[in-house]
């Protein structure tokens, strides 16, 4: 009776507490990491196999589309590392169960401190970049022509 | 008080799909339980509502069902519970627990959770003879005190279909029977640990738990289940009991 589409519909539905949304959380963030490990790991492998598909892609990469995927995925690593060092936390000391609601809530205040910051950091960089670029006459949204 | 019901609703025999039947009950005790709403529904206004229930008082956990999104014991649940404080109209959301087939109704099909609780082998094994004078073989109160909390169980699938690993492969085998394991393992007169923590250290064993607590919210027993099956873990990592 178990689907896939009942677990990802179920998931937001039911009314857990704290813990299926730190679950859920958790389970985004990792998907969203793997996503990004394997383009990184595909597009660097590149640098060997088609240098010149390496540079372009490398340019590519520096749109603005890509820098707020950027700090989404910094988001990402941020709680996904918070949130996994609570669980394992939990696993080894079983006893802490009933600390796991405030444990939950400390991972999202202490991601929430770490993530504003350097998300806003993150996002001023790409105005700069793109100032930048407009200044030399070339817009950052441009994407250059591929190499061949 | 005046409640509002939305109950998931399904006849396998005229239905495609599971539709909402919508019901409104008047002059409702805030004391009453969804299972007397249920009663009273059934006996009022649909005859044809289908549900599972026995002792009424949390005890033969027949009645699990998951009321405004989150399971619960229909008969433990009291009006008062659902409602905002004073006010005099309450709306009342009722669905089948989830990840096992729906028969009709609320009813569900437990089989499936029952092979999983007989798999880790529920009951006591000590082959050995019983002491001289013939009575029970004793036990010191800390040695009973350490499985106390999972002999709560009352195998109500509350749990096992609260957790989201058993919604995505209903081949885990679920807090519940995790919880009934860890009563034995933990037991010192038991003599098979080790043919327990066979099953629950399979790959669909307890590693399929992603320490999400909705279980240990979930057990109208209170029993503390996100903890046992920590514990669990904790002896096939050291494999120290």
């Amino acid at each position: 009776m178990s689907t896939l589409s009942l677990t990802i519909r179920e998931s937001f539905r039911y009314r857990g507490h704290s813990g299926q949304w730190s679950w859920l959380a958790h389970r985004i963030s990792g998907l969203g990491i793997l996503a990004f490990l394997s383009i990184h790991v595909w597009e660097t492998a590149m640098a060997n196999y088609n240098p010149a598909f390496y540079d372009w892609i490398v340019t590519v990469f520096k749109n603005p589309f890509f820098g707020v995927g950027e700090i989404f995925l910094v988001g990402a690593v941020l709680y996904h590392a918070f949130n996994g060092i609570r669980i394992t936390i939990l696993d080894f000391k079983p006893e802490w169960w009933q600390y796991q609601a405030k444990t939950a809530k400390f991972a999202w205040a202490l991601f929430l401190i770490i993530f504003i910051p350097l998300g806003i950091y993150l996002f001023l960089a790409i105005g700069t970049y793109c100032t930048e670029l407009a200044g030399e006459g070339s817009s950052c949204w441009a994407i250059p022509p591929f190499p061949g | 008080m005046q409640v509002n019901m939305r109950i998931r609703r399904f006849n396998p025999e005229k239905d495609e799909k599971p539709y909402w039947g919508e019901y409104t009950l008047d002059d409702v005790d805030p004391n009453e339980s969804v299972l007397d709403l249920l009663r009273r529904l059934k006996g009022e206004q649909d005859g044809t509502l289908t549900l599972r229930s026995s002792c009424a008082h949390g005890v033969c956990g027949s009645d699990a069902m998951r009321i405004n999104g989150a399971n619960m014991l229909a008969c433990k649940t009291l009006v008062s519970r659902l409602g905002k404080e004073g006010s005099s109209e309450v709306k009342i959301q009722i669905e089948p627990i989830l990840g096992l087939k729906v028969q009709k109704d609320l009813v569900v099909d437990m089989e499936p959770f029952f092979d999983h609780y007989k798999s880790v082998m529920p009951y006591f094994v000590n082959d050995s003879p019983p002491p001289a004078d013939g009575r029970e073989r004793l036990q010191s109160i800390e040695d009973r005190a350490r499985f106390d909390d999972t002999t709560k169980c009352i195998l109500c699938a509350a749990c096992t279909t609260s957790c989201p690993s058993f919604w995505a492969n209903e081949k885990y085998v679920g807090p519940a029977a995790i919880v009934q394991a860890h009563r034995f393992i933990f037991d010192s007169r038991d003599q098979a640990p080790e043919e327990r923590l066979k099953v629950v250290g399979d790959t669909f064993g307890v590693w399929r738990c992603r320490t999400i607590f909705n279980c240990t919210n979930a057990c109208p027993r209170e029993i503390e289940v996100t903890k046992a099956i920590a514990e669990v873990k904790d002896v096939l990592a050291t494999g120290k009991i």
